[in-house]
């Protein structure tokens, strides 16, 4: 290798020479073409695996916080203590014992809470304070609980991405399969003769149908009708809203149908706007 | 040729590495089935914090109709649950020894159904005659003897679902099918039904129709 270091150099002169770079070619040696080989694979690995990988984290976007129809459950608000409430039913004195409990396990929380509650609660006496703290905790550990369940989101998509090689089901798992006329194998020839069988018996009796029938086929159009409201929130996209509502980016257009105001300008949504979201594959 | 070899080796074994968390049991992290030609692969959704939101929520519907049903239709009909109904699936689905049927509404299985299944709406043996009833039976592998007996020995084993226990239209599709006589023994009720399929995050198909 050293050796051939000169020689190199002289290659490189050469080719910063004029001439013809298929002069220069043959002289390489078959070590050197192995190793540019080698690293042209390496780098154009480096480079597929990247977009893969970056393709993938785009698609599971989790930064996006789920708007539902649920408000938010907020923590609960602090207590002014008053003299009534020392009154405690077994079972909120049960609830508060537990609650202490659980606390006692996040020793470093229960102190920052304390210090909050003694600063509110400065002028009420000992018995009260105690109550107060305990109030307190309650809306502590319900943040904690919030805070369990965020870690576990990011946790879980981790998950997903690293699971799935095949498709990855998304959280509608649902495959659209397109209606065949050529059946494909006997289960399919079946399926398609009894469709034909059903379509004959439809065709005959079309008006006469029991009342179970006709109750169920009700429902089928209920659940076809069905929609969900959302609201927008700051820094939602229609494709973000289309990859909550339907697992795909790509399903904006599926929108439109029940917001003919963005059907004109898809630019158009903000902040609370309230958006219906048809939940049946449009037909 | 050799570091393609090893590139390749390497970026088979980085995705290759299949971790799946959510299986469906212990041994079966997840089945192949066909659908209308289309090959399916039948998984549980893996996010562990997926709720429910949209679909088969739905807690009250008026009763009657739609009333919670008991386990068994009757004493001879056996009734599965999803283990089972997997296991069909995958053993005897793709062997044609038994079938999937969706007993509802034409309009219910095209909204969304279980893979592999195929329509039979319960109406079509409720309202059929001794004619419709061995077209149907044929097509389930009964055969005619000479003699014009029905011979049910190489007829499927059906496994028949609905909406789930407040769906009585596997009853009716039961009914309908021990009434001309088709073995009980090759009879399976999935009570859960298609409710109990989405309730476990399972995949289902939707159909589309293809527009020309």
């Amino acid at each position: 290798m050293f050796k051939k270091k000169p020689s190199i150099e002289h290659e490189y002169m050469q080719y910063n020479s004029d001439d013809v770079i298929g002069e220069h070619a043959p002289k390489t040696s078959f070590l050197s073409t192995i190793i540019r080989l080698l690293t042209i694979l390496i780098l154009l690995g480096i480079l597929i695996i990247g977009g893969v990988f970056g393709y993938r984290y785009l698609q599971d976007d989790r930064s996006v916080k789920v708007v539902d129809t649920k408000p938010e459950p907020t923590p609960t608000p602090i207590v002014k203590v008053t003299k009534e409430q020392k009154m405690y039913t077994q079972d909120e004195m049960q609830a508060i014992m537990q609650m202490m409990m659980q606390n006692l396990e996040k020793q470093p929380k229960v102190e920052s809470t304390k210090t909050t509650v003694e600063e509110n609660t400065q002028s009420k006496e000992a018995e009260d304070l105690l109550i107060a703290s305990l109030e307190n905790m309650e809306a502590d550990f319900m943040e904690d609980i919030h805070l369990a369940t965020e870690i576990n989101e990011t946790d879980s998509t981790k998950e997903i991405t690293q699971s799935s090689s095949d498709k990855p089901v998304d959280n509608y798992n649902k495959v659209v399969v397109d209606k065949t006329t050529s059946p494909y194998d006997k289960v399919d020839a079946l399926s398609l003769e009894i469709g034909r069988l059903v379509k004959e018996m439809e065709d005959k009796k079309s008006t006469k149908k029991s009342t179970y029938t006709q109750s169920i086929t009700k429902e089928v159009r209920t659940r076809k009708d069905a929609m969900r409201i959302i609201i927008v929130k700051k820094g939602d996209t229609l494709s973000k809203i289309a990859k909550r509502a339907y697992g795909s980016a790509l399903a904006y257009d599926r929108l439109y149908s029940e917001n003919p105001d963005l059907a004109k300008n898809p630019n158009r949504i903000y902040v609370g706007q309230r958006l219906r979201i048809p939940l049946a594959e449009n037909k | 040729m050799k570091s393609l070899c090893i590139l390749l080796f390497f970026t088979v074994s980085l995705f290759g590495k299949e971790n799946v968390l959510v299986k469906i049991t212990e041994d079966v992290p997840y089945l192949y089935v066909n659908h209308m030609g289309q090959k399916i692969k039948v998984a549980r959704i893996q996010d562990t914090n997926n709720i429910l939101s949209d679909d088969y929520t739905k807690t009250s519907r008026a009763c009657p109709p739609f009333c919670i049903h008991p386990t068994k239709i009757n004493d001879e009909i056996q009734t599965i649950a999803e283990v089972e109904v997997t296991n069909f699936l995958k053993d005897k689905v793709p062997t044609q020894k038994g079938i999937v049927i969706d007993a509802r509404l034409k309009s219910w299985y095209e909204l969304e159904t279980i893979p592999s299944a195929i329509n039979i709406p319960y109406i079509l043996i409720q309202e059929a005659d001794k004619n419709m009833a061995q077209k149907i039976f044929s097509l389930l592998g009964m055969k005619v003897q000479k003699s014009g007996k029905w011979n049910f020995d190489t007829a499927k084993e059906l496994v028949v679902f609905c909406n789930g226990v407040w769906c009585e239209q596997s009853h009716h599709f039961i009914e309908g099918m021990l009434k001309f006589g088709y073995p009980a023994k090759k009879i399976l009720y999935y009570r859960s039904g298609f409710q109990g399929w989405k309730l476990l995050g399972l995949t289902t198909v939707v159909q589309k129709e293809n527009k020309k």
